[in-house]
């Protein structure tokens, strides 16, 4: 590190060193580090010896028990982030070949005003960009392990790439996260609003926990088996559930209330709740399994799925494909938001994206009809195209469109030749005709939808169906295609 | 064409024949389409024909799509004007599977399963909604014609659900996927429909790991060889053979020109910067691009790469990158659109022609570093500057000032003269490409989506609807 003035610049600034980080965030006692005595390569600019580390602080620890590799950025040495000794090369490639989960903490341009330190030359930078970061590993990581990366200070260039390339991406609020260093104006693109964010915390304590809880879902490598808690939470009926839903049905009410009630109790973990709101990605767990949930929210815009709706499905459908892990589809959604923004937004190619995403599902896949479905989005979400387990519950709506729009639109010309007066009346009728046509026994038929059940006994039907799936042997999971798509668009 | 007269569209037989070799269509039956009318004398809906010599299945949007993947050649989907619901919905009213069938579910199915294993285009070529739309955004490659629209529904939905007017221009005109990104063409005539139908066919196998339509190569164009100031599209007509670029997505994210090119005769995707770019009146977008920088590898400009650098890989056909960034910029998502396009880069199999032409900072840096050195040419011209910050934006990053020494960037197969860009590219291309395919099954870009994630400039941060609330009094 960079000697005990630095350490003392970063306290009196109110912030942690890179071994602070690490202490604070795994198992006491288990950092074993590597690489300690590493020092920047070129002595030219570097003549000092002392200033060890190499811009990273890493090595093997337990997280809750479990292995893990991490790595922070050192930032009381110059441009840390620019890592001329390959260090978080090799420790992402460690984790790798030990298939457990790789941490990065960055801050890589936390505290500039320390003055001229040690670094990286430039000469040694041209000979070796691009080759030295964990970055060009992780292109081709394909979800093989868990990568979690942190900011807990300012974080550029090279100390921002795992950002785009992890599976969790929490960040410190007031930390500055950006491909480009500062700019003049202050101007930084909003990670938080471009969704690329999956969780933003007040403390760096809350960081450490959100990693611990983020990681508690999800195998060490992908094939692993699944994390399923020990305790056993009985799978009864729970007629209670039904009361979370209003069976009107222009009647907001909280989905996350549904899914904590669904979720083994407590066990329920939004991940980028404050992006695209009308739909809610997290993990829970259901008898002990751990299972992603994708759930509409007719809080925001009715449940309407927008644009952004569909990148935060897919990013989210992406991750429990990659590791294993079954997804859960709560539907309750007039269909997708048609708009001229919308349009413009590139809604055409961002719905199909989410159509392919669970289209080259290979997990598990259970999805409950809870209120209503129409159209595309029914065709979408629903799990039976894939041999997963489609549910609706008995109030359920379910066709190619909202009744009252699907009647106004499909007896146009009638309703012209009415005289003003009737066609109200008339579309009220024609609207409630399609209503009972659009009852889920319908859909049941022609097993579109595999089962009708009460509300109370959704945690039970998709409980046992779980249990019987992880029964059968489904490990070692081989991952689909889906492992390798990015992790945001 | 004015609101009154009901415009006449030609049928799918006419397209066909238009936009065919002459005499070689031979339609199908129904193929068992239960939304089509049999007793429809328009019913033709598609069939097989030959294109250049070479046999294609053409249908009305996503229809007969089984056949081209079955017979392994591409497949051409033209608009059918109209989804599901105004196609079979009055008629299969109350017939509940229709919510698949009238999605276009079986489709859509084929559609996401091919993972790209034929080369399949889509021609808007009249007002497009529902199905026609789906099939769409899974296509490789999307002409419209000026005047027809594409959304996922009608204005008339719209303003039935959720009182917005618009007309179909202003929710899916040909300027809305001209400057989003979503159409690849924009063709002023119908003729022009089929000729760029037919050229970009020509740079493609028949299906993934065919053999690359090799032409006889051409001389270079006359581009502009006097170095860092060439504009993207001179610089690729200087390298490429003369008249071969067919550029896509030309107004969308106009720092970054992409296409498709030969090479003395081989099928290239070609990636160039645009430093210009913005100059033509007729870019929108370009202005917002040159305030904040040159708009080479910008968050869409790195979307707009990747969807190429798909293609290119599913099919087998190497990519020449002409590389002249800036540096990386602060805009929402950069990081998230930096590392796809790297990883795009990263993943990609087929042979990777790297060239600095001046300087490689931000994203195009991270295109370059991790190339594979084994099968990669990464070249520069002389003085062309390497680093993820340009130097010499000092003022701004001035912890970084001391790295202007690594200007001098040092290429792994070293600096070429601009004029010898063309011959070290071919000599690569002929050394690297032998009899095997350039593609493999396995192959992971052919899983990504098909049409990229795009985010507008403006991001849409309230979206009002009163889809539910309005439908629901009822």
């Amino acid at each position: 590190m960079g000697g005990p003035q630095a350490v003392d610049a970063i306290h009196a600034a109110g912030r942690r060193t890179a071994r602070e980080h690490i202490a604070g965030l795994v198992d006491p006692d288990s950092f074993c580090e590597i690489g300690t005595f590493a020092t920047f390569t070129d002595k030219v600019t570097a003549p000092e010896a002392g200033n060890y580390g190499g811009g990273i602080i890493g090595g093997q620890a337990r997280l809750d028990g479990r292995p893990v590799t991490v790595a922070a950025d050192d930032d009381s040495v110059a441009w840390p982030s620019a890592r001329s000794t390959g260090k978080a090369a090799r420790l992402y490639q460690m984790a790798r070949q030990r298939r457990h989960p790789y941490i990065e903490i960055a801050q890589g341009d936390a505290v500039p005003d320390l003055g001229p330190r040690p670094g990286k030359t430039g000469t040694e930078a041209g000979r070796t960009f691009g080759a030295e970061p964990a970055f060009p590993y992780l292109l081709e990581r394909g979800r093989a392990i868990p990568v979690v990366s942190a900011v807990l200070g300012d974080a550029s260039g090279a100390s921002s790439l795992s950002a785009g390339l992890c599976d969790f991406l929490v960040q410190l609020d007031g930390t500055r996260l950006s491909l480009a260093g500062p700019e003049p104006d202050g101007a930084a693109g909003d990670a938080a609003a471009s969704g690329e964010v999956d969780a933003v915390v007040t403390e760096p304590d809350e960081a450490y926990a959100a990693i611990r809880r983020f990681l508690s879902y999800l195998p060490s490598h992908s094939g692993g088996p699944l994390p399923v808690a020990a305790e056993d939470v009985p799978l009864g009926y729970d007629d209670g559930i039904a009361t979370l839903v209003p069976a009107r049905r222009s009647r907001a009410y909280d989905m996350k209330a549904v899914i904590r009630r669904l979720c083994d109790p407590g066990s329920f973990f939004e991940l980028k709740a404050a992006y695209a709101r009308n739909i809610v990605t997290g993990f829970g767990r259901l008898a002990g399994i751990p299972v992603g949930v994708v759930a509409n929210a007719p809080m925001r815009m009715a449940g309407g799925l927008t644009p952004e709706c569909c990148l935060k499905a897919v990013s989210f459908v992406c991750l429990c494909e990659g590791f294993g892990v079954p997804l859960i589809v709560l539907q309750d959604t007039p269909g997708f938001l048609v708009s001229a923004a919308a349009e413009r937004d590139r809604a055409v190619v961002r719905v199909m994206a989410l159509l392919q995403a669970l289209s080259l599902v290979t997990v598990p896949t259970v999805s409950v009809v809870v209120r209503k479905a129409f159209g595309l989005a029914f065709v979408i979400l629903d799990a039976n195209r894939r041999a997963g387990l489609s549910l609706a519950w008995p109030g359920a709506e379910i066709g190619f469109m909202d009744p009252p729009v699907a009647a106004n639109v499909l007896f146009e010309p009638v309703i012209r030749e009415l005289p003003e007066t009737e066609r109200a009346e008339f579309l009220a009728a024609k609207a409630a005709e399609l209503g009972v046509v659009f009852e889920p026994y319908g859909v049941a038929a022609n097993l579109t939808v595999d089962e009708v059940i009460e509300p109370g006994a959704t945690r039970k039907v998709v409980g046992d169906y779980l249990r019987g799936w992880l029964e059968s042997g489904p490990s070692p999971h081989v991952a689909g295609p889906l492992a390798s798509w990015p992790r945001w668009f | 064409m004015s609101q009154a007269t009901k415009p006449v569209y030609p049928t799918l037989g006419e397209h066909i024949g238009r936009l065919a070799d002459p005499g070689s269509f031979v339609p199908a039956a129904h193929a068992g389409d239960p939304t089509v009318q049999a007793d429809d004398p328009a019913a033709v809906v598609g069939g097989e024909a030959l294109i250049d010599g070479r046999p294609v299945t053409v249908g009305q949007a996503g229809h007969l799509v089984v056949r081209a993947l079955a017979r392994r050649h591409p497949y051409i989907g033209i608009s059918s004007g109209t989804g599901g619901l105004a196609r079979g919905g009055k008629r299969n009213l109350g017939v509940l599977d229709t919510v698949w069938g009238m999605s276009g579910g079986p489709m859509l199915a084929e559609m996401c399963d091919r993972l790209r294993g034929v080369p399949v285009v889509s021609a808007v070529v009249r007002h497009s909604f529902g199905d026609s739309t789906f099939f769409t955004g899974l296509s490789d490659y999307v002409v419209q014609l000026r005047g027809a629209s594409m959304a996922l529904t009608s204005p008339r939905v719209l303003a039935i659900g959720t009182s917005e007017r618009v007309t179909m221009e202003e929710l899916g005109g040909a300027d809305v996927h001209r400057l989003n990104g979503q159409a690849d063409t924009i063709a002023e005539t119908l003729d022009e429909v089929y000729a760029a139908i037919r050229r970009f066919l020509s740079f493609l196998p028949s299906f993934a790991g065919g053999p690359l339509p090799v032409r006889e190569p051409a001389p270079p164009g006359a581009g502009d060889r006097a170095g860092p100031a060439s504009r993207g599209r001179q610089l690729i007509e200087s390298v490429c053979d003369r008249g071969s670029l067919f550029e896509l997505r030309r107004d969308f994210a106009p720092g970054l020109v992409t296409g498709l090119a030969r090479l003395e005769g081989i099928p290239v995707g070609v990636v160039a910067s645009d430093p210009a770019a913005g100059e033509s009146a007729a870019a929108e977008r370009a202005a917002a691009e040159r305030a904040a920088g040159d708009g080479a590898f910008s968050a869409d400009a790195c979307l707009k790469a990747t969807r190429l650098v798909c293609t290119c890989d599913a099919f087998g056909l190497p990519l020449v990158f002409l590389v002249d960034s800036s540096g990386p910029r602060n805009e929402p998502a950069a990081i998230s659109r930096a590392m796809m396009l790297a990883q795009a880069v990263q993943l990609a199999e087929v042979p990777k022609c790297i060239v600095i032409t001046r300087r490689a900072h931000g994203a195009g840096l991270l295109i370059t570093g991790p190339a594979r050195v084994a099968t990669d040419l990464v070249v520069a011209w002389p003085d062309a500057r390497a680093g993820f910050y340009d130097g010499e934006a000092g003022e701004q990053h001035q912890q970084y000032q001391q790295y202007q020494q690594y200007q001098q960037y040092q290429p792994p197969d070293g600096v070429i003269e601009p004029a010898s860009t063309r011959g070290t590219i071919a000599a690569h291309l002929r050394a690297v490409l032998g009899p095997a395919p350039l593609t493999r099954p396995g192959r992971i870009l052919r899983t990504w989506p098909v049409g990229f994630l795009a985010q507008n400039f403006v991001i849409v941060k309230t979206l009002v609807c009163y889809f539910v609330q309005k439908s629901s009094r009822s």
